[in-house]
This record gives structure tokens, C-alpha cells and sequence, in this order.
């Protein structure tokens, strides 16, 4: 699980939050069941970033993430009394699943809202994005991110997320099916079939 | 999957690349998360919401979503629909077609097969209308207090003509008690069992006819309603 220790180390800490920096997970939960509000502070001081991340696969714009980060850790506190410990899943698992349905239940509610206009790209900007496509590197296509962002607008925001986890965060299938709940087979069944739709998507292009 | 013809990328590899050049950078998230008052929405929310955790099922109940809502106001409008109809069945008692028990008379005159059994309330006023009582509720409670039944008249006239005896029954035993069953009969079988029914040129084959059945299962008698 190297990719969630990186993701976990905090990178700030209030002074409230480290009061409990010593605590471990699940003395930190049974203090926000007893009704210390810090401890539970300390938990959102320790898993923002994780959350961030997460939510951050199926959302780009800051405000979006922010708001994921913020609703999630107010339904993990509502539903903490039923956080099973170590004997189910960690902390960090059990919140990441809380971010990612949280994350598709936003995009649920925003499908029939879609503005399908927006999605059409001229003929003159297509050429010169497959242009750009096949000369240039990521780190090069950043400034392109509007533009791609419409390319993978048909993509739906599942099916990125798995290939962003599979193709950039380099997860591998178990974890993969940790973080989203699934089997391993259907991890691989979803990747399989997420990976022939960006086929299909970039092809328009190319 | 197509390889491209001058640097060798496949789709897939396209793919990668438009994915690492949208993917949210690490300063990025870390921007988002440095934020201090980044909790602060979570702790009005909490202090709004509820105060104690061990009671989230509660709370989570009370912020029941719209969609939710709507799936149990479905779910209570089938529940008493059903209950509805479970209910006017029950207190529906206009059924004609229902049993009733009848004390038989005895027949006068069982002398020859197809002879007419001379029943004293009936048959003395053979083309007169009678009156049929309706069969009882099962459920007089219900019945009583039923709008429905309180808005039905309580009896329907019918016309029926006289019992005629069917060839194949023994009547010897005169004081046994029976029942009158109410049934629609082809008119084939009607002429089969040997009642005279007049020549009509009707639309549908079936007539209706009392049975009349005896304590052993046994039809003894039948006569057609008009």
C-alpha cells in the first residue's frame, strides 16, 4: 500500500488535531463516540489528503474537491457508530468508500444535466488536437486540459476514474477493488471495457 | 488497437497520456487541503446536524432524500391499494352464484321420469317473480359497516320458472335437506338432462339454472332463470 502512504502523510496539522497526533485510529473514533469533537478533527486532519485524492479522480475543479472532502467526513461522522474497525477495513478504506460514493451520487444527480453541445469540437480543433496528441508529452498536454477535458466527456466519470487509477495512480486490482468495493474480477471485467470506451473516444481523433 | 504510423503510439498509450495530463497534480491537491478553515464547514455541519455520532441512524433517517421519499409514498399507495381490494372482496356479497342452504320439500308427485316436482312455494305460482335471498356475509362486522354494501340494494328479483326433476335420480328419500346452486349451463346439457327450453335464437349458448343438490352431492332436480 505504498501509494496510500504517500497520500496520508499530512502535510499540515492544527493545533487541536495534534493534541490526538499520538492516537491511533480507532482510539480516535471511540473519543468522537464519546463526544470529543477534536479527536474527530484529528481524523479529518489525517485523511483529508486520501479523501483529496479520491475525489480528486472523479473531479478536476478545486471547489468540487473541496466540497467531496467536506460532505464526506460529515457522513463518516454521522456514521462513525457503525465503523467496524480493524476487523472489517481501516479507517482509510472505509472513508475513501464514503468519498467515492459520495463522488457518484454528485454525478448521478449532474447525467441529465449534461450539455451535450459542449461536447462537440470543431473539425479545424480536432486536427490540431490529434496533432497534439501523438507529438506531444503529458506534461505538455496540461495546458491542453479544457480541450481534453471535452474529449473525454463521453467517458463516463466511472470508467475514468478506473483508468486513472489503473494507467496513473499505478494501483494494482486488489487495490483497486479495496478502494471501490468490487471483486477483483470485476475490477478487471470494468477496466476491460473502460479501456475499449477510451479506445472508442480517441479514435474520433486519431 | 491501431498503432500510429510515425512515432509508434498505440490508442492505449494516447489514452495514458490524455489521463496523466488531466490528473489533479499533488501541489494541486495539496492547495486544496492547506486550507485553514477547510474543516470549519464540517464542524457547523456537525453541530447542526447532530451532536453525537452514536445517534447518526437517527439523523440519517430524518435527511431521508426526496427520491426516497418518493419510493415509500409508492410503496404506502400500493399497500392500502391492496388493502383496498382485499377489503372489497371480503364485503362484496352480491355474489349470486354463492351456495345456500335450503331445506328441501318434498316433491308431491315423482312419478314418471321428466315429471314436474310440485313444490308447494314455488311451483304453486310458477311464473311469478320470487324473491331470491341474497347469501350472507362471511364477515358481518365488515359488511355492517360498509359503505359499499349500505349503498347496494339488499335484494335483486329475479324471475325463475319451476323445479323439473331429472330423469336419472332417485327421490325416494323425501325429507333430506339440500342445497340450490346457482350455475350457467350450455344449453346443450340443459336439453341433455331433458328440460324444454323454448326455441330462441340467442347470442350466447348458456343459460342460467338452480340446481337443486341433494345431501348426497347428487342433483336432484334443476330449473332455468330467466
Amino acid at each position: 500500500m505504498a501509494w496510500r502512504n504517500e497520500i496520508l502523510v499530512p502535510r499540515t496539522e492544527s493545533v487541536g488535531a495534534s493534541l490526538h497526533a499520538e492516537a491511533t485510529d480507532r482510539q480516535l473514533v471511540h473519543m468522537t463516540l464519546a463526544g470529543d469533537e477534536s479527536a474527530f478533527e484529528c481524523i479529518f486532519q489525517r485523511y483529508k489528503r486520501y479523501v483529496a485524492v479520491v475525489a480528486s479522480r472523479y473531479f478536476q475543479s478545486p471547489q468540487e474537491i473541496e466540497e467531496i472532502i467536506q460532505t464526506s467526513f460529515m457522513k463518516a461522522y454521522v456514521d462513525l457508530g457503525n465503523f467496524r474497525g480493524l476487523h472489517n477495513s481501516s479507517l482509510a478504506t472505509w472513508l475513501g468508500r464514503i468519498a467515492v460514493n459520495n463522488c457518484l451520487n454528485i454525478l448521478r444527480s449532474r447525467t441529465n444535466k449534461l450539455d451535450v453541445a459542449s461536447i462537440n469540437i470543431s473539425d479545424s480543433v480536432a486536427e490540431s488536437l490529434s496533432a497534439d496528441l501523438t507529438g506531444r508529452s503529458a506534461e505538455e498536454l496540461v495546458s491542453k486540459r479544457d480541450l481534453l477535458e471535452k474529449l473525454l466527456a463521453s467517458l463516463s466519470a466511472q470508467d475514468r476514474a478506473l483508468l486513472q487509477m489503473l494507467y496513473v495512480d499505478e494501483m494494482t486490482v486488489a487495490e483497486i477493488g479495496e478502494v471501490l468495493g468490487w471483486s477483483s474480477a470485476k475490477v478487471k471485467v470494468r477496466a476491460f471495457r473502460a479501456r475499449r470506451a477510451l479506445r472508442r473516444v480517441l479514435k474520433r481523433f486519431l | 488497437m491501431r498503432v500510429r504510423n510515425f512515432r509508434g503510439e498505440t490508442v492505449d498509450e494516447i489514452g495514458q497520456k490524455v489521463l496523466k495530463a488531466l490528473r489533479v497534480s499533488e501541489d494541486e491537491v495539496d492547495a486544496i487541503v492547506a486550507k485553514d478553515d477547510l474543516f470549519e464547514p464540517v464542524r457547523a455541519g456537525i453541530r447542526k446536524g447532530s451532536t453525537d455520532p452514536a445517534q447518526g441512524h437517527y439523523s440519517a433517517w430524518l435527511s431521508l432524500s426526496v427520491r426516497s421519499w418518493r419510493i415509500t409514498a409508492v410503496t404506502a399507495l400500493f399497500v392500502v391499494g391492496t388493502f383496498g381490494i382485499i377489503f372489497t372482496v371480503l364485503t362484496d356479497n352480491s355474489r349470486p352464484d354463492l351456495a345456500r342452504d335450503v331445506d328441501l320439500p318434498s316433491p308431491t308427485a315423482v312419478s314418471s321420469p321428466n315429471a314436474t316436482i310440485d313444490y308447494p312455494a314455488v311451483a304453486s305460482q310458477p311464473n311469478t317473480p320470487i324473491v331470491v335471498e341474497k347469501p350472507r356475509a362471511r364477515y358481518r362486522s365488515l359488511s355492517q359497516n360498509s359503505v359499499i354494501s349500505k349503498q347496494r340494494p339488499a335484494r335483486d328479483v329475479e324471475e325463475v320458472g319451476e323445479f323439473q326433476i331429472v330423469t336419472y335420480t332417485d327421490l325416494a328419500t323425501g325429507d333430506e335437506a339440500g342445497q340450490i346452486v346457482r350455475v350457467e349451463l350450455p344449453r346443450s346439457s340443459a336439453f341433455a338432462m331433458g328440460i324444454d327450453l323454448p326455441v330462441e335464437n340467442q347470442m350466447t349458448n348458456k343459460i342460467k339454472a338452480d340446481l337443486l343438490i341433494g345431501e348426497d352431492g347428487v342433483m336432484r332436480a334443476v330449473r332455468i332463470v330467466n
